[in-house]
């Protein structure tokens, strides 16, 4: 008891400090939050505990999955805080030093704040060279502009978080997007049709073309249907880039989010 | 796989783009505006559909939209996709299986609380207004973000729900909010880059010419434009209709006409100048709105041929106007419960009835705040001179309350609802406007809760949602049943009607799901193809 109560009481303090009032009354953020090297030191302490029920990734297993911030959205920064370290239901308490702890929160609150909101590291005029000479464009669209095989990249830095924009990059067999899974057709006539996978039901296919223009097929035309499970992007960024061009990459697209009224000033 | 790719990335074509002419040609194999047409006739040219087939209509795909509900949305059609809206969202549809290509939703949108009334195309490009007025470009094959500009001010009482309407190189909108305070405007942005081109305002500031038709509130005086407008090419004006003055039941600190509230404004599409207005219900104190549409036609009027519009108003007339000077030149009953004026005088002016505003205690009046009709799509054939117009044959007990004004606070100045067995009646109603003359009416004895519009084809069938969820054709020279479907839902969306691999569909969205009807044909029995998984 003495030992729990020894425990808390650093918390308990520095959960009255860590918040502070600024002159306009707005609560500030912890300064982990949002910041790079605490959020990797957060992922490093969190792969070698939370993984277990949480997942490698925040992805879940046998806990809730944290890339899914309907799960805690309603905690704020301290809550989640004492959650972390005091544990809930079949949860046990990380016990962690303030620091440990606030680098948990900040790499949980990664996994879901858009990439366009964070301090990616890297030079994003770099990146758009990198983008550029990769042909990215080929299957990739920003503002209009680009091939359809691959997702629509405009709002990515709204849409995504930093871990995922990267992953997607490195390891896009990871998860594909849906509507982008590769297809290829053999119809009766003997026509071959290629391109990815809007929707399809038992009777019909509907198929995009790099043009970006759409082919509803009825199953009965259909000779051979060819899915591909692995995905249509090279596999190879992660090898063929150096860190230096993959960080840029990845800060090029957290920029990417038309919608964002910053986005000129980031610019 | 590298091979694979390169084969995709050459068999690169350029694609067809939305042409301003083409959305001037009117509506054929594509539905390429909200009203169907810039002049609004709502009338398609495809010819599959009959009333002698009519009845073989069915369903050939739905689309629930998800956590939808009271969708107000009248797609739009382009090559074979269907475009449409829910609040802050937009959805692309193939249009002949009503599967979903692409979803857009707007991740900053400050506001959700409002219906969406549809989308407007141009070029590539897929545009709508958020809820709180921002006008947003898509790319209309991926739903991929463009831009995202701002035109108008939730902090003021606006809200956009509107469909856009897109011209030559221009994206006009509107905003909402006329019932709480607010100032209505009608802006245009340039369809490229989304640069605001001008805004006009549709009430005046203080001090401007107009401001001493109000009084202390005039720059919350409402006036909304929440409907899309008409467009003339040939004149390069644009007809916008305006909403309520504010508050909208009271109307003791508003002393005058209240212009330009309750009217029709006619705008030079280049600069946003108003050319002319018409004003319908001056000092309206019945929530009254001009919200229906200017429908723009060409026909001989007194042996000269004039360039006309007519316009269904809520205040229980159908008007006929010049659209080149607006000049008034007849107006006839939609309904026949209408008592708060005797007519329509010679220079358009109501003739009022005395003690028909609203009081403290209630009072009675015809049509009711709901209107003669509202904003429902109509449909214009030239062929038979009728204009279909849905109307609405009801009385509302209104009331007003002399609190001070405070806008934005959810204050509208009193109330208006019907009385426990008086509810109301919807008929469509088929209107000679020329002559004045109802020719025909198809009763609807549903519910009596509905916003659908109507559609007509030049084959003579039109089709009409109606106040008990069905989707309804009827003859378009008489008004006679063809067929019906029930959606299971509530119906507030107009209908539209396209084409699709040369196959005439008929579609509308119920307060949840989105329809596509076409004629019958025996599905044909589907060989299995071989699946291989790579």
């Amino acid at each position: 008891m003495l030992l729990r109560l020894l425990w808390l009481t650093p918390v308990l303090c520095f959960a009255a400090r860590a918040q502070h009032e600024t002159k306009d009354g707005e609560k500030a953020k912890h300064p982990f939050i949002g910041d790079l090297a605490a959020i990797e030191a957060g992922r490093q302490q969190f792969s070698t505990g939370c993984a277990g029920c949480h997942g490698p990734d925040g992805g879940g297993g046998r806990g809730p999955n944290l890339q899914d911030r309907g799960v805690w959205h309603p905690l704020g920064d301290e809550d989640m805080y004492k959650l972390i370290q005091k544990g809930q239901g079949l949860m046990p308490g990380a016990n962690a030093s303030v620091d440990e702890g606030w680098r948990l929160v900040a790499y949980v609150r990664s996994l879901t704040t858009p990439a366009f909101e964070m301090k990616a590291p890297g030079d994003a005029a770099a990146g758009k060279a990198v983008y550029a000479a990769n042909g990215c464009a080929n299957c990739h669209t920003l503002q209009g502009k680009g091939g359809k095989l691959g997702p629509d990249l405009s709002n990515a830095g709204l849409r995504l978080p930093l871990p995922k924009i990267r992953k997607a990059v490195m390891d896009p067999d990871d998860a594909i997007a849906e509507g982008y899974q590769g297809i290829d057709l053999v119809l009766r006539s003997g026509e071959r049709v290629r391109g990815v996978v809007k929707n399809r039901t038992n009777y019909s296919i509907q198929v995009q073309l790099g043009n970006g223009s759409l082919r509803l097929l009825n199953v009965g035309d259909v000779e051979t249907m060819t899915l591909r499970e692995a995905t249509i992007m090279p596999v190879d960024y992660a090898k063929k880039l150096s860190k230096t061009e993959m960080d840029n990459l990845v800060a090029f697209l957290a920029q990417q989010a038309a919608g964002a009224p910053a986005m000129a000033a980031k610019q | 796989m590298k091979k694979l790719m390169l084969a995709m990335v050459v068999a690169l074509g350029v694609n067809a783009q939305v042409k301003y002419e083409d959305i001037v040609k009117g509506p054929g194999k594509d539905w390429l505006t909200y009203a169907g047409d810039y002049q609004a006739l709502g009338l398609s040219s495809l010819d599959q559909v009959t009333p002698e087939n009519a009845a073989n209509m069915t369903a050939k795909w739905s689309y629930t939209v998800p956590g939808a509900s009271g969708l107000r949305t009248r797609p739009i059609v382009y090559d074979g996709v269907m475009y449409f809206t829910n609040s802050n969202e937009v959805y692309a549809l193939d249009a002949r299986s009503g599967r979903l290509i692409w979803k857009y939703t707007d991740l900053k949108a400050q506001k959700k609380d409002a219906a969406n009334r549809g989308a407007a195309i141009l070029g590539d490009k897929v545009y709508f207004s958020t809820v709180d007025v921002h006008l947003v470009a898509l790319d209309r094959r991926t739903g991929g973000l463009i831009w995202r500009k701002q035109y108008g001010d939730i902090k003021k009482g606006e809200f956009a729900s509107s469909a856009p309407l897109a011209i030559n190189g221009m994206i006009i909108v509107g905003n909402g909010g006329g019932d709480l305070g607010m100032r209505g405007a009608v802006t245009a942005l340039d369809a490229e880059t989304g640069e605001q081109k001008w805004k006009t305002f549709t009430v005046p500031a203080k001090g401007e010419k107009g401001a001493e038709t109000w009084g202390e509130y005039v720059e919350w005086g409402g006036g909304a434009t929440w409907l899309s407008g008409t467009f003339d090419p040939a004149l390069n004006t644009l007809y916008w209709t305006t909403g309520n003055p504010w508050p909208d039941f009271y109307d003791g600190d508003r002393k005058g006409d209240n212009l330009y509230s309750c009217s029709l404004l006619a705008l030079d599409a280049t600069t946003g100048k108003m050319k002319w207005y018409f004003q319908f219900t001056p000092q309206d104190t019945h929530d009254w709105d001009a919200q229906s549409w200017p429908v723009l036609v060409d026909l001989p009027y007194e042996g000269k041929l004039r360039k006309l519009v007519f316009h269904a108003n809520r205040n229980g007339y159908l008007y006929v106007l010049d659209r080149v000077t607006g000049e008034y030149l007849k107006a006839s009953k939609l309904i026949d419960k209408l008592d708060w004026s005797t007519g329509i005088d010679a220079k358009g002016k109501p003739m009022r009835v005395k003690g028909k505003d609203p009081t403290p205690n209630g009072n009675r009046v015809c049509p009711g705040v709901r209107g003669a009709t509202n904003w429902m799509s109509q449909s214009f054939n030239p062929a038979t001179g009728l204009l279909a117009v849905v109307t609405l044959e009801q009385c509302d007990v209104f009331t007003s309350s002399e609190q001070k004004p405070e806008p934005m606070k959810n204050f509208a100045g009193g109330g208006a609802g019907p009385k426990p067995k008086d509810a109301g009646q919807f008929f469509l109603r088929a209107f000679n406007p020329l002559t004045g003359q109802k020719v025909w009416e198809y009763p609807m004895t549903g519910k009596g809760n509905m916003w659908a519009g109507a559609v007509g084809t030049k084959t003579g069938v039109i089709f009409v949602g109606d106040d008990d969820g069905h989707l309804v054709a009827v003859d378009g020279k008489t008004g006679k049943h063809l067929w019906h479907y029930q959606t299971g839902d509530d119906v507030y969306a107009s209908p539209i009607i396209y084409s699709a691999e040369g196959k005439q569909y008929v579609a509308i969205a119920s307060s949840k799901t989105v329809f596509s009807f076409g004629l019958f044909e025996p599905v044909k029995s589907v060989p299995v193809p071989a699946i291989k998984i790579q």
